[in-house]
This record gives structure tokens, sequence and C-alpha cells, in this order.
């Protein structure tokens, strides 16, 4: 079983590879806000931050979960609003 | 065709053929000419029918290459060994009866199938009294698709004597660009020299042997090469020129080879099954601008996207639509850029990514990750994405083993210098395997 906070370590780890690659500076704080007009990803950020995430949940779980799929983007409460949020969606995707 | 008869018989006792380290005459190739042409006769292949000939550049694959030109037939090459996803080529082919040549001893025997032949294209081609080929294509969905030639009309150039360097039959028998080079050799008085084995070692130890001047060879091939550094190992000072084509050059690698062959001319190739092979000058040896044409070929450019008029071009597919427009146009599906007379391939619109509405040519990519050390293959391709649309994603095989993580932020940092931001592959795959196909071409599905 993979806890919140293994999750939130995981995305923390990606936003610093995404940093690292990127030479950008994006706070490894659970209130940073990942889409939308006061986010400092763009989408092509996003994404690779995403796919980032994708790669490290599944060498870590063994399960491969995509996180951006149509359901992420119809939900009311977008799971991108956030690292908080991402990490819940990631959650309740894994235990699925 | 004969024309290609006289000229064995004028080039007579000059060697025409290297094959498992023996020469032949054109005399020589002669007389099997002859023994094809009676064994033919003999076994009740009537001109017109469709006959698949399986082999290699022997001599016997040659001589009986000939002789069924000479009685009219539609001829169908395949290199030995068939593989089994070949098989569904003799049925599209509609193929009456296969010649096989053992490529060992160079023996042949003849085998019936049960098919008719009948297709309207072989009967423009039997009312006409030519012979026919049929080559096949690939095809974007990766099922082949079968051109129809009039041989008489891809022939017709070679009746024009043109100077003859000693060429390596680096291409396969099964290709256009193959047969082009075999047929420009023997017109010629030349030597085809040819050989199974095509790793860059064997080909090297090759050229140094045969004090080769031409080296026909696709941008994977030399790029293995280089990095293999088996150019290093022989004495490959009689080469003169190299021709490269049937995918894009990497601009890295022909830098690359520029620096390894400072004193030997470097020129593009294009053509197509579909037309047969342009005439072309490059802008220079360190240059992708080329200039595509020469007699019996228009081109112009529509759309971004190259189209060729061609004398030689083919009747149509077997088992596809036909690709040229109501004025006899064909459509490459090459996008390029014009420079006044030159263009420059930028890479087959179908393999475009589009990302978030922006177009990523894979070979833009490639081009760039290949500048980096340690990179012995890449093949960059597209991955839906609910996001973006696409995603540009990138497969590696790399020459020594480097931690991922390590590769991937060189990787990102190094394209992020280069490139625009939606360019720069998301996903990095890193593989053992090797990406390109025994045609030496990048496998790309």
């Amino acid at each position: 079983m993979v806890t919140k906070n293994e999750i939130i370590e995981i995305i923390f780890q990606s936003i610093e590879d995404i940093n690292n690659e990127n030479g950008i500076d994006i706070a490894k704080d659970v209130n940073t806000k990942l889409f939308g007009s006061d986010s400092e990803l763009d989408s092509i950020l996003l994404v690779n931050l995403i796919v980032a995430v994708e790669e490290n949940i599944e060498e870590l779980s063994g399960k491969y979960i995509p996180i951006a799929d149509e359901r992420a983007f119809s939900s009311e409460n977008s799971p991108f609003k956030s690292i908080e949020t991402l990490a819940d969606y990631i959650k309740t995707l894994l235990d699925e | 065709m004969n024309i290609l008869i006289e000229k064995l018989k004028e080039y007579a006792e000059f060697p025409a053929i290297i094959w498992n380290n023996k020469f032949y005459s054109y005399n020589e190739l002669f007389v099997k000419y002859n023994e094809a042409l009676a064994f033919i006769h003999l076994k009740g292949v009537n001109e017109g029918e469709v006959v698949s000939l399986i082999g290699d550049f022997t001599p016997n694959t040659i001589a009986l290459m000939f002789a069924l030109i000479q009685n009219n037939n539609i001829i169908v090459p395949f290199n030995s060994t068939i593989k089994d996803s070949e098989q569904v080529k003799f049925d599209i082919a509609c193929v009456q009866k296969t010649i096989l040549v053992n490529v060992v001893n160079d023996n042949y025997s003849i085998e019936l199938r049960d098919d008719q032949g009948d297709h309207s294209l072989y009967e423009i081609i039997r009312e006409r009294k030519k012979p026919g080929l049929v080559l096949f294509t690939s095809g974007t969905s990766g099922n082949p698709k079968g051109a129809v030639h009039d041989f008489s009309r891809l022939l017709a150039k070679f009746s024009i004597g043109r100077k003859s360097m000693s060429t390596v039959n680096f291409l396969l028998f099964d290709h256009w660009g193959g047969l082009n080079t075999m047929f420009h050799t023997l017109s010629n008085g030349g030597v085809v020299l040819t050989l199974r084995d095509r790793k860059p070692d064997s080909i090297c130890a090759f050229i140094e042997k045969h004090k080769i001047e031409l080296l026909p060879a696709s941008p994977t091939f030399l790029n293995l090469m280089l990095m293999s550094e088996a150019n290093k190992r022989y004495d490959l000072s009689s080469l003169k020129l190299i021709t490269y084509g049937t995918e894009p050059m990497p601009l890295s690698t022909l830098e690359r080879l520029k620096k390894a062959f400072p004193e030997v001319k470097l020129q593009q190739t294009y053509g197509l099954i579909e037309l047969g092979v342009m005439r072309s000058k490059s802008e220079s040896d360190n240059s992708l601008w080329v200039k595509v044409g020469g007699e019996g070929f228009e081109t112009r450019v529509f759309n971004g996207l190259l189209e060729i008029k061609a004398e030689s071009a083919m009747l149509g597919y077997l088992n596809a639509p036909s690709p040229f427009n109501e004025d006899g146009w064909f459509m490459t599906g090459d996008e390029v850029e014009v420079k006044g007379e030159y263009i420059k391939i930028l890479g087959r619109k179908s393999e475009i990514i589009n990302v978030g509405g922006e177009k990523v040519y894979p070979q833009e990519v490639e081009n760039i990750i290949q500048e980096l050390d340690n990179i012995a293959e890449v093949t960059v391709f597209g991955q839906k994405n609910s996001i973006m649309g696409n995603i540009v994603c990138a497969k590696i095989r790399l020459i020594s083993d480097e931690e991922k993580k390590v590769f991937v932020t060189r990787l990102k940092i190094h394209c992020k210098e280069k490139l625009q931001s939606f360019k720069i592959p998301v996903k990095v795959i890193i593989e053992d395997e090797p990406q390109f196909s025994e045609r030496y071409k990048k496998k790309r599905q």
C-alpha cells in the first residue's frame, strides 16, 4: 500500500527532476499550484511533471496509473489544483 | 533490353561480378544468361507471366533477371531468404511461378503457384509487350503495397553510357536502389561487387580488398559504421564518393562523416519505389540541401509537399488507390523546405507529431539528440496525450551503460538549448534493442 506521504514524496522528487532539467525553481510545497492562472507551470511543464510522476509511481508500485486521462479533466474538482489535490487523486486511483 | 545483352557481349572478358570472392566475366554472365533463357523456355514460362525471382546478386540470379526481362515477364524480385511476413506479397502480386536461387551454390529451380496472374495493370504491360517489375513499399500502415512498373521505362536510362565507379552493391536485391546500382554497373562495364554480410566491418574490409570507389548506403548504416569505428580499422583511401538515401540523414551524422572522410564527396540521393531514382546534387558535402530532377523528372512543391512527375513512374499500385493526381503528379508525402533550386527534406508528413497544434519533425529532434555522447541510436515518435494531443517520446540505445536519471537530465538540458520546449522529448525510453532493419534503415512503426 502506497501512502499519501509517499505519493507526495514522489511528486516532490519529480518536481526536483523538472527543476534540474529546466533550470527553474518550482516550490516543493503541498500548496504549489500546478495548473491555472496562478501556476508557475505552463502546459508543457505540467505534461512533463505528470509523466515524471507516472514513471516514478510505476517504479514504486509496479503499477502504471494514467493520471491525466479524461476523468481527471472532467471532474469538477481538478486534481491539478495543487500538489495536495494531485496526491489525493493519485491515492484514489491507486486504491481502486 | 537488347542493349543490356549487347553490353554483355561488348565487355566480353572484363570482370562483371565478384561473388563469393570469385570473379565472373561478362562472357560467363552471357553464357549463364543463355542457360537461364533456355531454362525458362524449357519450363514453359510464357511471355507476360508473373514470375517471382528469389535470390541475391549472384551470377545466376542476375542471369535469370536478364532472361526474364528478355522474355517479357512481370518480375517480382525477393531477397533470399523469404520471411514469413513476406508471404502475403506473393498473393498481392498474383505470382504464377517462382524461381528460387540457392544463394550458397547458385543452383536454381522453379515452382508453380496456383494463381492466374490477373490484374488490370498487368494487362497494360502485356499489351505493350514489355517486361514488368513489381516492387513493394512498406506503406505507413505496415501493409505492403505492390508498385507495378513497365520495366522497359526504368531500364531506358541505362542505354546512355556513363562513367561507372567501382561500387559495392550495398542496397538489397528486392529494391530499386540495389537493382539500379546493378544495372548501372553492368551497362557501363563495371563490376558488381556484392557480399551477403552487410555489417560495418565486413563492408569496410570489402572496400579495402577491392579498392572500392563508391559506397551507396543508408544514414543508419553510416552512423553505425562511424560509431563502431570500423572505418578506422581498414584502409578506405580508395573511396571517392559516398551516397546516402532511403531515409533522412541527420545533420550530425553527415558532419561526423565529413570529418571522418574529408577527401570523399558526399552526395544525397532521392529515389522512390514508385518513380525510380532521380539524379541529384547536394549543395555541398556537409549540406542537406539537394537539387533533384534530371532527365525525365519534373518536380514542384505544393503546400510544402514535394510532388514529382516522372517518365519512369509506375503504372499504379496492385492493392491501393492511385497516388497520382489527374495530371500525373505523384504526391510523395515528403515535407520539404525550398531554397532556390534546392530542397531540404524535413520528413514524411505522416510522421509529424502534432503537439498542441505545433508540428514536430521526428528527424529534427533525433538530429539534436544524436549530437550527445554515448548515443548509438535514437528514434523519436509521438504518443497520445490528453493534455497536448500528443507528446514527443524518444527511444534510445546507448553505447555504454549510463544511469537513466543522469542521462535524461543531460538529454533534456542539451535539447533545451537547441529546441523549443514542445519539441523536447517528455518520455525517454532506454532500450538495448537495435532500432534498424536488415536494410540498415530506421524502423518506424
